[in-house]
């Protein structure tokens, strides 16, 4: 096993032989890649500030940045659409675990940097408990609706186009449309309860 | 209830949010809804009118932090300030968190990030970094991986500057600079001695103190982030063009000649009198007309193209810098021109001993590696040794050297690079050349070599023939020499102990010993050395008290200073705890063990290997103190940790297996035992363990617990395919591996029903142990003990009393009265006089047997079997209350541990059957 992400092509057949499992009904299989793609997108994440201190990336950018490691820019669909249900699934455990970290942090021995936010003028935790609000309610709406809250996993976490969620789902675009409209205002409410 | 709720709403939704604000609550008040879901979905018509949206503000903000969280904390360093980035990673100066003491460390950040296995194989190779230690190498200090799993290095911060510069500042004479460059030779002859290979040499890599001194910064460092699974070890990205050798840069694998050539563009840049900026490739260097005409030569011999055509050690090169240094003519260029004479040297290739050397460089030692590498790095090392033992007579190493691989060549032409090419095929390809070996101290030497390897392999015959032969006529001309063949007297005397021939291994010992004392008669660790290997042939000459004592000595004079390595050490405490365990004198075997314990714990705290040994020490101490429930306690910590810090398999992972399989097999927990045992199998393939001897013990042991079980077929076929693989791996009669198999075979015999053949064979094994144990060995006595038991099964108390009587008498002098084969001797004189049919004599001896089990307290399995046994007797004599009593305590136990065949559950089976009322 590779110790360096960026060296693609050992990774690249591996992920690929992971995915076929997964599709021939391999649940371990689906399991390994997750955590592989949790480590890729947490590297990712650490190396980019040490890259570049004051550049940001967004979730979807990490997501793409895993594909594109782990799978090659040029891929093929079905690879890339089986990848991005991980790598979006992947991306949201790593911010969550994150977020959820720092609140802990804050409560326990991470005096420091509390200080050191209040200085900046960022009230992280507000937003850090918000992010896991979000991913409660997420989790709620995946519990009973599996199609909508997979939408804006894919959506906000993968940056995939109504296209791509489209094929993805299988689904046709205007249900994407009129699916995500709804879902994201379910979201909002639950978000203001 | 989420999913029903927006499907209902779902369509009104999307009309209504058409709407203009005013038209929607109209319409919204007129949808035939329940009132719930009305006012829900004026929420969400409210919610989706707004513009902003949270929920990607939320993620993009928690995206954006997730930059801020690495903090700066590594373990216990606070990180101050970046100095530097590069291939590697990044790189930090940090302090001591807690200020307990000043010491600034510079933080090493790798990049990338491993996988679980990645991890495991990092966590053993800073073990093996962190051995480094030497005053011209920066050490690791410490290490670990941050909360999101990315691995850190803390190294020894060296305040100085780049060697370049440091040159291009101070302008050194040549001399001092070739100084400078022996210091380096130093360090690295240091970390090669331990198979660590630098792998990046170049002027980056070297800095100067204030004090003028050389640091080596990144040993092995290149590797950490450089590898590929498991075992092959090929140069892939890490190195610096320019310093790379030309194995390196075409991917090749990596060997200590690779350093060599490193050191070569090394040594021109610091003789240029500007150093030039490292770019392009190495060939475009060129070695400047003024440069003198030898050093030009030793550059150029160290940076050849072909690593075969390099120096073929650090002492070489360092031997020719300090004859320029001294005024006398350097050898490399008379050198070069000899080879090119010389037919072989153009025709082998260092394909295989390349790719044994790439295989197992990452091995500081044995102990650490599972079996296959173990055994590559002891081939490596042996070579190695081979090349220091006679730098003065680089000829003959290159010989030995060269005869090896064109044999190992020839014997595995595909298989060179596999992990699995096995290390008896490459022996027996070279043993069956020997005869082409002309000089007659390079036929020496090799056969030496051969038979140290094969002695690990287990092959004793061979081993003892080929050191016999290697050893005969050998002469030391100096120190050197001497001390190395101090060293393989040490092994012959292993080989002759091992064998039976205790007296000869004495002898051998001896000889080590007065080599020793003549050669180098004031050190420390030689004396140690010889102490030792007295002891252990003391050992195998029956005479444990003396072993005891020599290698008690050594654990003084090992304590007493403090220069010896703490494996030196911690094997002493080992073998000595050992002894001191199987001489039922199981509180000193534990102190041993624990003091050496503490010794590990305040060298290498936290999760070391060494403590595995240890640990596996004290539980046989604690085995032997007759309390097999902690011993197996002991031995699943060991083996969690050996799971942890080294590796899940392997021979140790079997080794630790088998020994909490006997214990539990101790304590009568058979089907846990089997259960453990077949881990244990499972670990020896994962080590691709072909040796005959650890295969055929697996056999062996699982045989004795199926037996102990009651299957004996199963267990018969065990013995079985234990005996075919040592006939298949030529492991003689003698060796004690066989006559154990044989033993355990012979008693399962007698236990199912097949006695003639039982006593049969353990009258000739009895025989055997005469001749090359002695009357007075526990081996003798052990058969002695069994042929008992064959009478008992036959009922012959006419044999088996006089037998019984000497079994005693020999035992006697072997153990302690408390030890429990008393107990099993009362037992079975108890069952002798049952055939007879005096039951009082019978019941008289079961029940001392019985009030003894009660107190040990430990073997419920004997205690549950003797109680049966009484059960039965006391049925016999007419009492059939207490009798039902004792099958009632005994029987669940029996049934619950032993499987119906049984020989004492199918004995309390039919009790039962006559009392009636069991089920």
């Amino acid at each position: 096993m590779a110790f360096d992400p960026s060296m693609p092509e050992s990774v690249e057949h591996e992920v690929t032989r992971l995915i076929a499992a997964w599709r021939g009904g391999d649940e371990a299989a689906r399991e390994q890649l997750i955590e592989r793609v949790y480590l890729n997108v947490r590297a990712i994440a650490a190396q980019s500030l040490r890259r570049m201190p004051n550049a940001t990336l967004s979730a979807t950018d990490l997501a793409h940045e895993a594909l594109i490691r782990m799978l090659g820019a040029h891929a093929e669909w079905e690879n890339r659409k089986h990848f991005f249900h991980v790598a979006a699934q992947a991306t949201r455990q790593v911010l969550v675990d994150a977020a959820r970290k720092r609140l802990s942090d804050k409560r326990g021995g991470g005096a420091e940097r509390i200080v050191l936010d209040d200085v900046l003028g960022v009230s992280s935790s507000d937003s850090d408990a918000q992010f896991l609000q979000i991913d409660d309610a997420l989790r709620d709406l995946a519990s009973t609706d599996t199609r909508r809250a997979q939408m804006i996993e894919l959506v906000y976490f993968g940056g995939l186009s109504r296209a791509e969620v489209a094929e993805t789902l299988a689904v046709s675009e205007g249900t994407v449309d009129r699916d995500l409209r709804l879902a994201r205002a379910w979201l909002r409410t639950a978000l203001e309860a | 209830m989420t999913a029903d709720f927006l499907d209902r709403v779902a369509a009104h939704f999307e009309r209504l949010s058409q709407l203009p604000r005013d038209v929607q609550s109209i319409e919204l008040a007129r949808l035939p809804i329940e009132e719930v879901d009305r006012v829900h979905l004026a929420r969400l018509l409210l919610a989706d009118s707004r513009n902003d949206d949270p929920i990607q503000e939320a993620i993009a903000d928690g995206a954006a932090r997730l930059h801020g969280t690495p903090g700066n904390r590594f373990g216990a360093w606070r990180l101050l300030d970046e100095i530097g980035a590069g291939g590697m990673g990044t790189v930090f100066l940090a302090e001591r968190v807690d200020g307990s003491f000043e010491q600034k460390v510079a933080i090493k950040l790798l990049r990338g990030f491993p996988t679980k296995d990645g991890m495991r194989r990092l966590r053993q190779e800073r073990q093996i970094l962190a051995s480094l230690d030497h005053r011209h190498i920066a050490r690791l200090l410490d290490g670990g991986e941050t909360t999101d799993g990315q691995p850190w290095l803390a190294i020894e911060y060296v305040d100085g500057i780049g060697l370049l510069p440091y040159i291009a500042e101070h302008a050194p004479s040549v001399r001092q600079r070739l100084h400078l460059f022996c210091s380096m030779l130093d360090a690295v002859e240091h970390a090669h001695q331990r198979l660590v290979i630098h792998r990046d040499l170049k002027p980056a890599n070297v800095l100067v103190t204030r004090e003028g001194a050389i640091k080596l910064l990144d040993f092995g460092i290149a590797r950490l982030i450089d590898e590929e699974d498991g075992g092959r070890q090929t140069s892939t990205r890490v190195f610096s063009r320019g310093y790379a050798s030309p194995e390196q840069r075409a991917g090749g694998a990596v060997t200590t000649a690779s350093d060599i050539y490193s050191l070569g563009v090394l040594l021109d840049d610091m003789l240029a009198e500007r150093p030039r900026v490292a770019a392009g490739g190495g060939e475009a260097r060129g070695m400047p007309g003024t440069r003198d005409i030898e050093l030009a030569g030793v550059i150029a011999k160290a940076r050849a193209d072909r690593a075969e055509d390099r120096y073929a050690s650090i002492g070489e090169l360092r031997d020719d810098i300090g004859r320029y240094l001294d005024g006398h003519p350097v050898h490399a260029r008379s050198l070069t021109r000899m080879y090119r004479l010389r037919k072989f040297t153009g025709r082998h290739r260092w394909g295989v001993t390349g790719a044994i050397l790439a295989l197992t460089i990452s091995g500081g030692f044995v102990m650490q590696l599972d079996r296959e590498r173990a055994r590559a790095v002891l081939a490596e090392t042996q070579a190695q040794h081979a090349l220091a033992g006679s730098e003065r007579d680089a000829a003959s190493a290159r010989a030995s050297l060269a005869f090896l691989t064109d044999a190992f060549t020839a014997a595995s032409p595909g298989r060179a690079l596999s992990r699995h090419v096995s290390v008896r095929d490459l022996l027996d390809a070279a043993r069956l050349n020997l005869d082409k070996l002309v000089d007659p101290s390079v036929a020496r030497s090799v056969r030496r070599l051969l038979s140290r390897l094969y002695s690990d392999l287990g092959a004793v015959a061979i081993a003892r023939e080929l050191m016999r032969e290697g050893l005969d006529g050998a002469i030391a001309s100096d120190r050197t020499e001497a001390l190395r063949l101090a060293n393989d007297y040490d092994t012959w005397s292993q080989l002759l102990g091992s064998s039976g021939d205790g007296v000869a291994a004495l002898a051998a010992a001896q000889s080590a010993t007065a080599l020793r004392e003549q050669h180098a008669p004031d050190e420390v660790l030689e004396r140690v050395r010889s102490l030792k290997a007295i002891g252990i042939a003391h050992h195998h000459n029956g005479e444990d008290e003396k072993a005891i004592s020599q290698l008690e000595q050594a654990m003084v004079l090992v304590a007493a200073g403090d220069e010896a390595p703490l494996e030196l050490h911690v094997d002493l405490a080992q073998v000595l705890s050992a002894l001191l365990a199987i001489n039922g004198e199981g509180a000193r075997a534990e102190r041993v063990a624990d003091d050496a314990l503490a010794l590990v714990d305040r060298n290498r705290p936290g999760e070391s290997p060494e403590r595995i040994l240890l640990l596996r020490a004290k539980a046989n101490a604690r085995g032997a103190l007759g309390d097999p429930a902690t011993a197996a306690q002991l031995l699943r910590n060991a083996i969690a940790l050996q799971h942890r810090v080294v590796a899940s398999g392997g021979v140790h992972m079997m080794e630790l297996t088998n020994d909490l399989a006997l214990m539990l097999n101790d304590l009568g927990r058979y089907r846990e035992a089997a259960e453990v045992l077949r881990e244990s199998d499972l670990s020896m393939v994962d080590a691709g363990l072909d040796g005959a001897v650890d295969r055929a013990l697996s056999h062996g042991n699982l045989g004795g617990v199926l037996e102990s079980a009651g299957d004996y077929p199963g267990a018969l076929q065990q013995f079985l395919a234990a005996r075919a693989i040592l006939d298949e791996g030529g492991i003689d009669a003698d060796h004690q591996s066989r006559r154990r198999i044989l033993r355990s075979e012979a008693r399962t015999l007698a236990l199912s029903g097949e006695h003639a053949q039982a006593r049969h064979s353990l009258l000739s094994l009895r025989e055997h142990a005469l001749r090359i144990d002695g009357e007075a060995s526990a081996e003798y006595a052990m058969l002695t003990w069994q042929l008992v038991v064959v009478a008992r099964e036959m009922g012959d108390s006419a044999a088996g009393l006089p037998l019984l009587a000497e079994a005693e008498r020999h035992w006697s002098a072997l153990v302690p009265p408390e030890h429990p084969i008393f107990l099993h001797m009362r037992r079975a004189r108890g069952a002798l006089a049952l055939t007879r049919g005096d039951l009082a004599s019978a019941e008289r001896e079961v029940r001392e047997a019985l009030v003894g089990f009660e107190s040990l307290g430990v073997h419920s399995i004997d205690l549950a079997i003797t109680r049966s046994e009484l059960a039965t007797i006391l049925l016999r004599r007419g009492q059939p209350v207490p009798a039902r009593a004792l099958l009632q305590q005994a029987l669940p136990i029996l049934r619950e541990q032993l499987l119906p065949t049984e020989v004492s559950r199918v004995a309390a089976e039919r009790t039962a059957a006559r009392m009636g009322g069991f089920q």
